[in-house]
């Protein structure tokens, strides 16, 4: 699988976030979106999940075969700071949520991995911002998505946190699947096999 | 299809058992119900309304109860910033219909309280309870259709709130003139067949309104989110 971008730009009404941005990201490899704060990382991870548009250039998604799809919502996983999930319901009760939203298997061992197991029926309200991190990546993968993009999700983790996300990262490469990592954490930058650098 | 249908009242029951946990909107509803119906019949020191202007205080209330409630689910996952999960598992019209029995919920929730209550306290009586009852549901739908479209255009909007209400009243505008019209004469003694017409007038609303649902809200879902 690959993602093809071609000569993007995207515009909040006269302010250029970016511009001219062609790149290719492959399946199985870890990509890292890097740049200084407002060099528009989260924008563009937006544009490449399809959740916003860009104002110029095109993208495309093609696969094996070089036939261009468009991702369904099953086949994307996506964790970041201006996401939530619902505060009022617990862990569990989220998950199954949107896996029924999906139409996806829930994998249930991803919980115990996550190390929220214990408290995965309390509301979600009760959690630490940590703890919230990790349900929101929780979110991003309980399904098994073939393309996994991730904003800054090392963010209000602690060491085992980070490990998760670590072995998040592994798992989704060990599967062949897309990774595209939006971050200026040192750290999460290493484990990248690309950098598209958008300063 | 089927699938389809799951998804759809996947939302209706995690609204509901949301809206059971927070009481976000069903309270807001239901004491505007009351504490205007209670207002009126002691503002009437018991004098009996009659038909027509029963008919006009009946839907006024039901207006305006369900302008105070029926944006709140599109709203508050703006406001709790859960839109983007939402949007990110399922299609926009899944959300829109989702919502919309939702709605339907809230609205069949409304009339279970305000009947009874206008029946005590307004002293409204017709010889056809059944026709009334279903005239009222139809009706009601029709409302909650108008609601649901302009809360889904507007929940993204900054100054959501005032903006729901303005755009709300002429859109519902017809509905309330049909249902009046047709309330009055249901009170005063006609059979809802004697009413086709209205009738007919509400549930081609109901299609129409939720047609335009269907298509625009993939549209304003995206556009909004640019």
């Amino acid at each position: 699988m690959q993602l093809i971008v071609e000569k993007i730009a995207k515009l909040y009404g006269e302010r250029i976030v970016f511009s001219n941005l062609s790149f290719t990201l492959e399946s199985g490899k870890i990509v890292i979106l890097a740049g200084k704060n407002g060099s528009g990382k989260s924008t563009l991870l937006k544009i490449l999940a399809g959740i916003t548009r860009p104002t110029v250039g095109d993208l495309s998604y093609q696969d094996d075969n070089g036939q261009k799809f468009i991702p369904q919502n099953k086949q994307i996983g996506f964790c970041s700071p201006y996401l939530n999930l619902y505060l009022h319901f617990s862990l569990e009760e989220n998950i199954r949520f949107f896996n029924k939203l999906r139409g996806t298997e829930y994998q249930p061992d991803w919980l115990e991995r996550s190390g929220l197991k214990d408290r995965s029926y309390d509301l979600l309200k009760n959690y630490s911002s940590g703890m919230l991190q990790r349900a929101k990546l929780l979110f991003a993968v309980t399904h098994s998505p073939e393309i996994l993009f991730l904003d800054e999700p090392g963010s209000n983790l602690d060491d085992s946190g980070r490990e998760f996300v670590a072995e998040i990262v592994k798992r989704q490469k060990e599967r062949n699947g897309m990774i595209i990592i939006a971050t200026n954490d040192n750290v999460e930058m290493e484990m990248g096999d690309q950098i598209v650098r958008l300063d | 299809m089927f699938a389809w249908i799951k998804q759809v009242f996947s939302i209706l029951e995690k609204d509901i058992r949301s809206e059971f946990r927070q009481k976000y909107a069903i309270s807001g509803i239901l004491m505007f119900a009351f504490v205007v119906v209670i207002a009126v019949s002691f503002a009437l020191s018991g004098i009996k309304p009659g038909p027509r202007f029963g008919a006009i205080l009946f839907w006024i209330t039901v207006l305006f109860a369900d302008l105070a409630g029926f944006a709140h689910s599109f709203i508050k996952e703006e406001e709790e910033q859960t839109a983007l999960a939402l949007k990110l598992c399922t299609e926009p019209a899944v959300i829109f219909w989702g919502k919309m029995l939702f709605n339907v919920f809230l609205a069949t929730v409304l009339l279970v309280t305000i009947i009874p209550l206008s029946i005590i306290f307004l002293g409204l009586v017709t010889d056809h309870w059944l026709d009334f009852i279903l005239f009222a549901f139809f009706a009601s739908l029709a409302m909650t259709v108008g609601t649901t479209l302009i809360a889904a255009i507007t929940a993204k909007a900054s100054g959501r709130g005032p903006l729901f209400t303005i755009l709300s009243f002429p859109v519902l505008l017809p509905v309330l003139i049909v249902a009046i019209k047709a309330t009055y004469a249901i009170l005063s003694g006609n059979t809802l067949m004697e009413q086709l017409n209205e009738l007919i007038t509400v549930i081609s609303y109901i299609m129409l309104k939720g047609a335009i649902g269907h298509l625009l809200f993939e549209q304003v879902w995206q556009d909004a989110s640019k």
